[in-house]
């Protein structure tokens, strides 16, 4: 069985926007090299905020290059901008969005992350460290089963670590349904962990 | 399930840092008097804390190679001197390449590919030695401040300038000099920074924390554990490459193949299992990988067999 590692906290977005905004004033500049760091540093996590949209991985990560290819080809207009990460995201739902033109890959294996099965082995001795990694797995079997966008949101805040007020500006909603999304994703997700404990012992 | 409940949301909000540091105070104080909520509080918090991190199986690499090549194609053909100059270039160095974007500060690019070094000087004269299949970019207009991207492993020897200060910017680190001499290595999942002379500050983006760097002194940074480890190192040891020294110090043939196929940017392999506890020791300076073998078979008794072109299988000498 692969061990399912926790995700360290994230840090908030307030301490990267020295950097960012440093990196937009780059990209502004013309240095590539800045929109190569910009890149490392939000690919992944724009990728998985893609599949939201798109279930075909390959599909979200081509749409999630070109977000890139946009920065570049606007870059003259970056060093006006205040918020680059939350920029970035609108941008990468604004593309990810717009529909497919050729339909040829439809995704029918939606199911494929939840088959995390769970070896009795794991019961054994647990330390906190472990127990951790073995609840992250369970979470893991459990979050294709809570409504996408609950799940969208709360990752924008446990992952990406936003502010309640950036995410309603990036998925233009209000702040109090982005705080009902992020509580109902979390019962969502307890109610799963004490089924699971229930139905183990 | 659609119901949220205040608790719930207090819960949430505390979690998130949503809250003013008045409205957390009083959250903990009502945790000490309200079980219910403390029972609530510790199993979200037991979720927050284990929540998995992703493992999608991304290709960032061929992303990023579609994107400089999409970028690059526009700017090339409105360059078209540039696009002359740059085959010639090409051909003059063979390893060394320039990409201009379409304004007139470009990025320079230096590379090397495996089982090469490369040793050259920066606009401010400041030396740089590159190993093997590494990379370093900076922007034509090297001035205030002196900035440089790594990825791979380089030695810097930078000319010194208060007034402009020298920053090397890696995926996960940003290392500030004024003048001095230091190396990098990116290549290994353990990150190091090794300082030679001067004075350098770290700092590691992950955790936004800046260690200071003496003579002698070595950061490590594991980019799994997320450990910062500070040590003290022997330089003629860990910086023997930049003077195109391979240096393997007591090492058994097994633990030696992974810094002998970097150092050549070949595949040396062993199949018999006796053969990999077999020790050597050598400082092997400026030799070719044909030298190499020669003395590598002359002090350990094994005989090298070429496999294909990068391929190469250690067996056991039929002299003894």
């Amino acid at each position: 069985m692969k061990t399912k590692k926790p995700l360290p906290l994230p840090k908030s977005t307030n301490c990267t926007l020295v950097e960012d905004l440093d990196l937009f004033q780059k990209i502004a500049k013309g240095q590539y090299a800045a929109l190569e760091l910009l890149f490392n540093k939000y690919y992944d996590a724009l990728c998985r905020f893609g599949l939201t949209y798109q279930k075909d991985i390959s599909i979200v990560e081509e749409k999630v290059s070109d977000v890139f290819i946009i920065l570049w080809n606007k870059r003259k207009e970056l060093n006006q901008i205040e918020k680059p990460k939350s920029y970035i995201y609108v941008i990468a739902k604004n593309s990810l969005k717009k529909p497919i033109k050729s339909h040829l890959s439809f995704s029918i294996d939606t199911q494929h992350q939840s088959n995390i099965l769970f070896s009795p082995s794991t019961e054994e001795e647990i330390i906190d460290k472990e127990q951790k990694e073995i609840n992250a797995q369970i979470i893991q079997s459990i979050l294709n089963s809570i409504p996408k966008k609950s799940r969208q949101i709360f990752e924008l805040s446990r992952i990406d670590g936003f502010k309640y007020r950036e995410i309603s500006e990036i998925m233009d909603l209000s702040p109090r349904t982005v705080e009902n999304h992020i509580a109902l994703a979390m019962k969502y997700i307890s109610k799963g962990l004490r089924n699971f404990h229930q139905n183990k012992y | 399930m659609q119901d949220i409940t205040p608790k719930e949301l207090k819960c949430m909000r505390y979690l998130t840092k949503e809250m003013s540091p008045e409205d957390r105070s009083v959250f903990e104080i009502e945790l000490s008097i309200d079980n219910e909520l403390k029972s609530l509080y510790l199993e979200y918090l037991n979720i927050w804390t284990a929540y998995p991190a992703n493992d999608l199986e991304l290709h960032p690499k061929i992303s990023q190679q579609k994107i400089e090549g999409k970028i690059k194609r526009k700017s090339v053909f409105k360059n078209l001197y540039a696009y002359a100059a740059l085959l010639l270039l090409l051909l003059i160095s063979g390893i060394s390449a320039f990409y201009f974007s379409s304004d007139s500060n470009y990025t320079n690019i230096k590379m090397t590919e495996a089982g090469e070094r490369l040793r050259f000087k920066l606009p401010d004269s400041s030396e740089v030695i590159l190993n093997s299949a590494s990379k370093i970019k900076y922007a034509q207009i090297f001035d205030n401040p002196r900035e440089i991207w790594l990825e791979g492993e380089a030695f810097f020897d930078v000319v010194k300038n208060p007034e402009c200060p020298f920053i090397v910017h890696t995926n996960d680190m940003k290392i500030k000099v004024l003048g001095t001499s230091f190396g990098i290595n990116t290549r290994t999942e353990k990150q190091t920074v090794s300082l030679a002379t001067g004075k350098v500050n770290v700092l590691i983006k992950h955790s936004n924390d800046e260690v200071n760097l003496l003579p002698n002194e070595q950061l490590s940074w594991d980019s799994t554990t997320k450990e910062v480890t500070k040590s003290n190192f022997n330089p003629e040891k860990t910086l023997a490459w930049k003077e195109n020294i391979l240096l393997l110090d007591n090492l058994s043939l097994k633990n030696a193949l992974p810094e002998i196929n970097a150092f050549f940017g070949v595949e040396f392999s062993i199949e018999e299992k006796s053969l990999e506890k077999q020790r050597i020791t050598g400082a092997f300076k400026d030799q070719n990988l044909e030298e190499f073998i020669s003395s590598m078979e002359f002090i350990t008794n094994v005989k090298v067999i070429k496999k294909s072109t990068k391929k190469y299988l250690i067996i056991a000498s039929d002299e003894n």
